[in-house]
């Protein structure tokens, strides 16, 4: 909804009356409706609070002092302690201000660092830095030098296939492999669409299990392991394929841009053995379901099990198509083995990449973009916590008096503890959440309006970041109530 | 009402041990006016934090209405604070941003009772204390011996049975003086109160019913 507002109010009004006057309009609701929104729960706090501090002293206080437990009593109590809660999350509305937007701020800054930081490690990882996991080599076969249809001799590492692979993984220092293999007959998807057969060629690849487990969706994983033909095969769409699509086709067509939780298991057919161009006698239908999304494989081909692909290439390829591979990962045991490795394999004369050797100019320039960034976050985050501990620190410790007033009239310690406590916990978490709302709400919006070839930006917070954001917006400024609590705790009654 | 048996209070000053109140003995009744003197850091104010349970003794014991005071969680001493003790300071204490009757209320806030009859109590106290026309007034506002009078009244709302005083005239002018001890008398007298005062101000140490001198931590009996 957020998000629709802010494209109204970002449409332009050339200068038409009405229009400005309905943008106000919507700027007055939509703060009207998070200071109500702040209001109630600020109020459904003070009453919790209320209703607790009332239920731990009300009853000790009739039990030493033998009054009678009544509960309109204790109804009374709880109004009268929500009111003087209310009363202290309303004073010093100023100072509270400016808490409230320093932790608004630092929130918002700090989460914006953290998505430019994502991102750009995101857009490394896409576009320059391939696939390749640490301490693993990519291992591919040799193009064959050929002329015109002429195919000179097959030098050493020109074919990678099952004899190559298990000398490779009885090399000393290797973990495990993890083969490719790309399916070699024509293929092709017919995709239901609104009643219509929508029919397109596929290029797939036969990816290993582990390589892609986490990406599949778990109903899916033992399917992916133990397909067999004539049962359902789980595709995967490589993000790269993805963001490619929503970037260039789609814009080119005028299609729609495909989101993946809109057309995650989405069921179409398969055809194995026909193309647009080829149709080999004897095809085989099958029915496909996509079962999730992989940066695993960064290809622009649809990615099936590898048995699939091992089992049409026997099928429908031509000699020895099912046992050889598109290329293979090399996971080593150790860090120190993997420049050995490499060696060996690459003498063997296959083609060999690692991490590494994709770009080392990427990889420190990523490095020094992260450190900058992590740099910048640091002092954010200091200038923040300084920020806001100081206006709190400040803020309650000018408060000092009324709660001494307060406890001399017959407040106790941990009534007027927790006064203050819910009011600096109800700052920080309101402030905070209406940061993360907010870059929550607009992300789509922001996302969409920056155009980058090939990539999407992701302006969102992972879950586990933003709740580690609210705790620590939420116990800062509380932790900043403490000098105070410690003066209250400390201090007796002075003169003056 | 009360009672305070062998009361010891110190404190570490730079690592030394400093007695404040050394063995100190006073039993207070109801309606009586008890006035205590004496030079500055002699232990009053922490007299009077002690029996307002404000901070515990090191030692001793303080009975008060029959029950012996106990500190922890502060759960007795704020009851006893907020429904039977009433307090006046020299500096009034009082929220100065906030009206007459806000500040009058307070104490009955916090007991968590704000009905037809404190309003009614507010009312009667104020016009007692001749100030009923501040009732909405800002207590910021207000001459000294006016917000006096406005103290007295926030002591008095929850109808305690002792009021500790602590030189509640210091600020203030002789006749005004003499008016707030008198109206503070007055209640004693008519309400059965106790009234415990801090002062220097030999009106109030001539119409005590006892008097005592503090010095050293013992106290003194005058009269």
């Amino acid at each position: 909804m957020i998000a629709r507002i802010a494209e109204i109010l970002m449409a332009p009004s050339d200068g038409d009356i009405g229009v400005i006057l309905i943008k106000l309009l919507i700027i007055g609701l939509a703060l009207s409706a998070v200071i109500l929104s702040a209001t109630v729960v600020a109020i459904a706090f003070a009453f919790s609070t209320a209703l607790v501090v009332s239920l731990v002293v009300y009853f000790p206080k009739a039990l030493v002092f033998k009054t009678p437990v009544k509960f309109t009593g204790l109804l009374h109590s709880i109004l009268q302690n929500a009111l003087l809660m209310i009363k202290e999350i309303v004073s010093q509305k100023f100072i509270s201000v400016i808490v409230f937007f320093a932790v608004i701020i630092s929130v918002f800054c700090l989460s914006i660092f953290r998505i430019i930081g994502d991102n750009f490690n995101k857009y490394i990882t896409t576009q320059f830095a391939s696939a390749i996991p640490p301490n693993t080599i990519k291992v591919s076969p040799r193009p064959v030098a050929s002329i015109g249809f002429l195919r000179l001799r097959q030098p050493p590492g020109s074919k990678l296939n099952n004899d190559e692979l298990s000398r490779i993984v009885r090399m000393e220092g290797v973990k495990a492999i993890h083969p490719f293999m790309s399916v070699q007959i024509p293929m092709r998807a017919v995709v239901p669409i609104f009643g219509l057969r929508y029919n397109t060629d596929l290029v797939c690849i036969g990816a290993p299990y582990s390589i892609v487990r986490d990406d599949i969706k778990p109903e899916y994983r033992s399917a992916w392991l133990n397909w067999r033909e004539g049962r359902e095969v789980p595709v995967l769409i490589p993000n790269f394929l993805l963001e490619t699509y929503n970037n260039s086709m789609a814009e080119a067509n005028n299609l729609p841009k495909i989101r993946p939780e809109t057309v995650m298991e989405t069921r179409f057919e398969i055809h194995f053995g026909r193309s647009s161009v080829r149709t080999i006698q004897g095809f085989i239908v099958e029915k496909g379901v996509l079962t999730g999304f992989t940066d695993g494989v960064n290809t622009l081909a649809v990615v099936v099990p590898l048995g699939t692909a091992r089992h049409y290439n026997g099928k429908f390829g031509s000699r020895g198509a099912d046992e050889e591979y598109i290329y293979t990962l090399v996971e080593v045991d150790s860090h120190e083995n993997l420049e050995p490795v490499s060696k060996r394999i690459s003498d063997k004369g296959f083609i060999v990449e690692t991490e590494k050797s994709v770009s080392k100019e990427i990889i420190s320039l990523k490095q020094n973009v992260n450190t900058l960034i992590n740099s910048l976050s640091a002092i954010i985050i200091f200038l923040a916590v300084v920020a806001i501990a100081f206006s709190t620190a400040i803020a309650t410790l000018n408060r000092m008096e009324y709660y001494r007033v307060l406890r001399i009239l017959g407040s106790s310690k941990i009534f007027i503890s927790l006064t203050i406590i819910l009011k600096y916990a109800l700052l920080g978490f309101i402030g905070t959440q209406i940061s993360l709302w907010v870059i929550e709400s607009l992300s789509q919006t922001i996302a969409g309006s920056i155009e980058m070839a090939g990539f999407t930006l992701d302006i969102s917070l992972d879950k586990s970041v933003a709740s580690t954001i609210l705790l620590y917006g939420t116990l800062i400024p509380v932790i900043s109530t403490s000098p105070a609590l410690f003066g209250l705790y400390t201090k007796g009654l002075s003169r003056d | 009402m009360l009672k305070l048996i062998d009361i010891e209070k110190s404190y570490r000053i730079s690592g030394k041990k400093k007695i404040i109140l050394h063995k100190l003995n006073l039993e207070i009744n109801a309606g009586e006016i008890i006035a205590i003197t004496g030079k500055s850091g002699c232990g009053k104010t922490t007299l009077l934090n002690i029996i307002a349970g404000l901070t515990s003794p090191s030692k001793g014991r303080v009975i008060f209405e029959g029950k012996r005071m106990f500190y922890p969680f502060d759960i007795m001493p704020a009851f006893i604070r907020n429904r039977r003790v009433g307090f006046i300071f020299q500096t009034f204490r009082l929220l100065y941003n906030e009206t007459v009757a806000s500040n009058v209320l307070l104490p009955a806030r916090i007991k968590g009772i704000v009905n037809r009859a404190t309003v009614l109590r507010m009312e009667e106290l104020l016009a007692r204390l001749e100030i009923p026309e501040y009732r909405k007034s800002i207590a910021g506002v207000l001459s000294g011996g006016q917000k006096q009078r406005v103290a007295i009244a926030r002591a008095l709302i929850n109808d305690p049975s002792l009021i500790l005083a602590d030189e509640p005239t210091a600020n203030l002018d002789m006749q005004t003086s003499v008016e707030i001890f008198k109206v503070l008398e007055q209640f004693a007298r008519d309400e059965n109160k106790a009234v415990l005062i801090v002062t220097h101000k030999d009106y109030m140490l001539k119409h005590a019913d006892r008097v005592y001198s503090m010095k050293d931590g013992v106290l003194e009996d005058l009269r």
